[in-house]
């Protein structure tokens, strides 16, 4: 064996060693079930034919894979030095939404760039991650200051009220996890802790009275009781508001529920999900795509699709925590937390656990934007894994 | 020192992170658990909830109606059948609003709409909400056409099974009348032929299930319910339409000149049973069976009276059979009045002495009064039995009266007296004909029946009526002596008027009083019958023509012999019988 091979032999072993391939591998299995499922959810039995949204599914994903490589590539110095830039354009592109986006069902939350349409929240989710992994980063000790965590929340807040302007309350509202969990990872005191989240429960009435839209109101509402949204709307809703709320009727949660629970252990089969192809299922290819599993898979398809999510992130928390970079951490922090948030939001609100907002399933559900963001993420986690030192090298390379 | 705990303590940065991590992994961990859990709840504790209402949803199921089954002559000349029917419909609320009234007026002249037909289906298709209306019950071929060509999603033709008559009044009491409305009892309005034979005619509706999309496009699979309708069965009936045409139009001719209350007439393959022909006047159109009132009414099984003269056979038969008289034997007939106690009996014509035979011909009742006496009354009793009177006669036809024939125990001697003369007895038509063909058959009386067979879609015969011998009545020998004496009354006696040039008849007439409801007789309103079979040499046929209350004359030797002698020259002919005479 030559010195170069053996070299490259290291190499290879050192690489196979710090590449986190339970991320990777729970990737690529979403992706396979994300593909497998838009094809079926693209499917009219009236007219046995495909909608263009699995072929377009296919395109997102390759552009995300080559996203991956190219994301792969960039030194994690330039990455942690460009995120306030990234952060900045963000928020850039959060206000120019509001005014040159496209309306589309009330709201104002895509650029039209030709025929394809960018969500500029779904970046700033990343980006506003990046800010503060970068905040922490430079002085650790603001996690322990009252001070140092008002700004990491004045980071948050400002995308937050911003995307709430679109409305898009959804993503907003996902924001609020994640830099909870990014001040948690981040060393905060818990009485500290504990304090933000009492204000923020004390602003919940505060919100409902003041920022929440009747609409949005009547979304919230309507999971309460989906086969009767309006009697849950009455005691809850002035009339006023009552006659302002529209598409609210609870069809969705009630289509959602019978799709997931006509689907039962084994399911109906692929693309055999009656609530599917025959269009009764909403959305199906995009926030309700779980359930268009559930009803084909069964529960068994949700325990596998749960158990990859698990993996993904067990394995992402697994390298937050072996990574010794300070910013590498609280990023594979934030990402997963964006991940975590929108499955278990996601899933909740297809099985009736949680209300309707537009939030798609992370790798799953069609469109460009969550796709690229999603496995932007993806790279960034497998990116910082690869690059950063490790305190303790795995129990298997031993 | 290479516990599990120094390795997770030094595998993590400090032990703040080992707890956070541990922190995360706890609400993560519990978080899924709680998902997991709903997914078990909704997918396997309420999953049939769910399938079901999933179903409910999706799954469309239609009727698919079955043709009922014709009715028809015995050479297959449909009297009954169920045809398509095409109504157009819409659904209003798949038309825009501001276009209704322009739809409107285009579906006014697809559809040749009148303007009635217009101001009713208006206001409906402009109602909001209305998701359903009828726009014209009775299209044709082409207006449903032109509906289809319209390719709009709002409207949509659906087709039902109406039944049709074709031939109209023609025997219609017999064949009856289905209808698709209920009457009072909640069943289905039958009667005739189409109630007596409901359970063939009526086909097993199928069931097709289908998919339906979320647009209420339907999407056939495999897989799906798709039970095809089963037609009902044809009835082949024992009617003859010639036979029956002749009938009716003598009936009609009798009607046209006595106008009776009700007129019937029935005739019997004399030999077997078989009805040829039943026809009763007043009659209905039972594709306005709305209309028909109490002329659906089958007064010739339903309707009974006192038969009078024409029951004088049935009592000199037996009494021949016992040997009680013969042809000859003399009767003191008391020139027109005689009394049995303080019962008058009376004659129209007083006579001196007249043979068996002359009182049959001449139809006198204190002679007939003599010869029931002389057979006594269980005789008497056990013979008309025989002869089938007190039961209905089984020819099959809904609401058959079964007559009256006193049981032995409430049987008065006045009532000998009566019943050989024709009263204190009542009959129906139906029961008076075939009583009448025992002396045809040599002795033996058939039930009578009017199904020849029941045949299903395949060709199939499902049930198949022969001529069945209810019991035998008189010797054979009996029977020629009495076609004697019958041929006799035509060639001489109270029915002449029936007498043809071609063909030697047999027949009785009848003269008996109507009965008033509280007792007693009406002196002006009588019921005139004549029985008759021919050829007499061999019998072929067997006939009753009775009218009730008829206006003018009211002998049945004048009223309904002369229809009689004209039906049986002209079904002879057409049976091509050669003449006897």
């Amino acid at each position: 064996m030559s010195i170069t091979a053996f070299g490259a032999h290291i190499k290879a072993r050192r690489f196979a060693g710090r590449f986190n391939w339970a991320v990777a591998a729970s990737t690529a299995g979403l992706l396979a079930l994300s593909m497998a499922f838009i094809f079926s959810a693209s499917f009219h039995a009236a007219t046995q034919e495909y909608a263009r949204v699995a072929k377009m599914q296919v395109i997102w994903i390759g552009l995300g894979l080559a996203a991956i490589f190219f994301l792969m590539l960039v030194p994690l110095r330039l990455l942690r030095e460009s995120a306030p830039w990234i952060y900045a354009a963000s928020l850039f592109s959060l206000v120019a939404v509001l005014f040159i986006g496209t309306v589309h069902k009330g709201s104002t939350r895509w650029f039209a760039l030709g025929p394809v349409h960018v969500q500029p929240s779904e970046c700033a989710k990343i980006a506003t991650v990046f800010m503060l992994a970068w905040f922490f980063a430079k002085n650790p000790e603001r996690a322990r200051t009252l001070r140092g965590l008002a700004a990491a929340l004045a980071i948050a807040l400002v995308p937050i009220v911003l995307i709430l302007r679109e409305p898009d309350l959804g993503t907003a509202m996902i924001f609020v996890p994640v830099t909870l969990a990014m001040l948690f990872a981040a060393g905060a005191k818990k009485r500290h802790l504990a304090l933000f989240i009492a204000c923020g429960i004390m602003l919940v009435p505060l919100g409902w009275l003041f920022v929440l839209k009747p609409y949005q109101k009547g979304r919230l509402l309507v999971f309460l009781d989906p086969d009767n949204p309006r009697q849950a709307m009455k005691k809850f809703l002035s009339e006023d508001e009552l006659k302002r709320v529209r598409f609210a009727d609870g069809y969705h949660l009630r289509q959602s529920l019978m799709a997931v629970g006509s689907g039962g252990l084994t399911g109906k089969g692929y693309r055999r999900g009656t609530q599917n192809t025959l269009g009764y299922l909403p959305e199906r290819h995009t926030d309700f795509i779980f359930a268009v599993l559930a009803e084909e898979w069964g529960l068994i398809g949700c325990l596998v699709l749960l158990g990859l999510y698990g993996l993904l992130i067990v394995g992402g928390a697994d390298a937050a925590a072996r990574t010794s970079d300070p910013f590498s951490k609280l990023a594979i922090v934030g990402i997963i937390a964006i991940m975590a948030t929108q499955v278990i939001v996601n899933a909740g609100m297809n099985v009736g656990l949680f209300p309707i907002t537009g939030l798609t399933l992370p790798l799953l559900s069609y469109g460009g934007s969550s796709m690229l963001v999603s496995l932007a993420g993806i790279a960034l986690i497998l990116n910082f894994d690869l690059r950063t030192e490790r305190e303790i090298p795995r129990i298997s390379d031993k | 020192m290479n516990s599990a705990g120094e390795i997770s303590s030094s595998y993590y940065r400090s032990t703040g992170d080992y707890l956070r991590a541990t922190g995360f992994a706890v609400l993560l961990l519990g978080l899924f658990l709680g998902l997991i859990w709903r997914l078990y709840s909704i997918q396997i504790i309420e999953y049939s909830h769910y399938l079901g209402k999933a179903r409910h949803q999706h799954t469309q199921s239609i009727h698919v109606p079955a043709p009922r089954g014709p009715i028809v002559a015995n050479d297959g000349t449909v009297l009954a059948i169920d045809v398509v029917r095409r109504s157009v419909c819409a659904d209003p609320g798949l038309v825009e609003e501001n276009k209704r009234s322009a739809m409107l007026e285009t579906l006014r002249q697809v559809l040749n709409l009148s303007d009635a037909e217009f101001a009713q289906v208006r206001p409906r298709f402009l109602r909001r909400g209305n998701k359903y209306v009828a726009l014209k019950s009775d299209a044709t071929a082409e207006e449903a056409l032109a509906i289809r060509q319209l390719d709009h999603r709002a409207f949509f033709t659906e087709s039902e099974f109406t039944r049709v008559y074709p031939n109209g009044v023609f025997a219609s009491a017999l064949i009856g009348f289905a209808g698709p409305d209920r009457g009072r009892d909640g069943r289905p309005v039958r009667s005739g032929i189409e109630l007596a034979c409901d359970k063939h005619l009526e086909g097993v509706a199928g069931a097709k299930e289908y998919f339906c999309d979320a647009r209420r496009r339907a999407i056939s699979l495999p897989g799906l319910k798709d039970v095809p309708a089963v037609p009902g069965a044809a009835v082949v009936l024992t009617l003859d339409v010639v036979v029956q045409k002749i009938v009716e139009e003598e009936l009609d001719a009798l009607n046209e000149e006595f106008k009776p209350e009700t007129a019937v007439a029935i005739m019997l393959d004399a030999k077997t049973g078989k009805v040829l022909a039943m026809a009763n006047r007043p009659t209905f159109d039972p594709n306005d069976y709305g209309r028909a009132g109490s002329k659906k009414n089958n007064v010739a099984v339903t309707c009974v009276f006192e038969p009078g003269s024409t029951f004088k056979p049935f009592i000199a038969g037996p009494a021949l059979s016992e040997g009680v008289i013969t042809p000859e034997t003399p009767f003191n007939c008391h020139r027109g009045t005689w009394w049995i106690g303080r019962r008058k009996i009376t004659d129209v014509y007083g006579y001196g002495t007249l043979s068996a035979t002359d009182v049959i011909v001449k139809s006198s009742n204190i002679g007939a009064t003599q010869i029931g006496l002389r057979l006594g009354k269980e005789k008497m009793r056990k013979y008309l039995a025989r002869f089938g009177f007190g039961k209905a006669s089984g020819v099959g036809l809904p609401g058959e009266s079964s007559g009256l024939l006193h049981s032995p125990a409430r049987w008065h001697h006045q009532d000998t007296i009566s019943t050989s003369f024709g009263y204190a007895v009542a009959a129906t038509p139906i029961q008076l004909v075939s009583a009448f063909s025992v002396f045809a058959t040599g002795g033996v009386r058939y039930r009578p029946y009017v199904v020849e067979r029941v045949v299903d879609r395949d060709g199939v015969v499902i049930e198949e009526n022969r001529p069945e011998e209810a019991c035998r009545v008189i010797s054979a020998q009996t029977a020629k002596k009495m076609v004697k004496i019958l041929t006799e009354v035509v060639e001489r006696g109270t029915g002449k008027k029936a007498k043809s040039k071609k063909y030697k008849i047999a027949g009785k007439t009848g003269t008996a009083h109507i009965a008033l409801p509280g007792g007693g007789y009406a002196p002006d309103r009588h019921n005139a019958t004549f029985l008759s079979f021919a050829p007499a040499g061999d019998p072929k046929i067997a006939l009753i023509v009775t009218a009730r209350a008829p206006k003018g004359v009211h002998y049945g030797g004048l009223v309904a012999a002369p229809a009689a002698g004209r039906i049986i020259e002209r079904v002879l002919t057409y049976y091509r019988v050669p003449p006897d005479k």
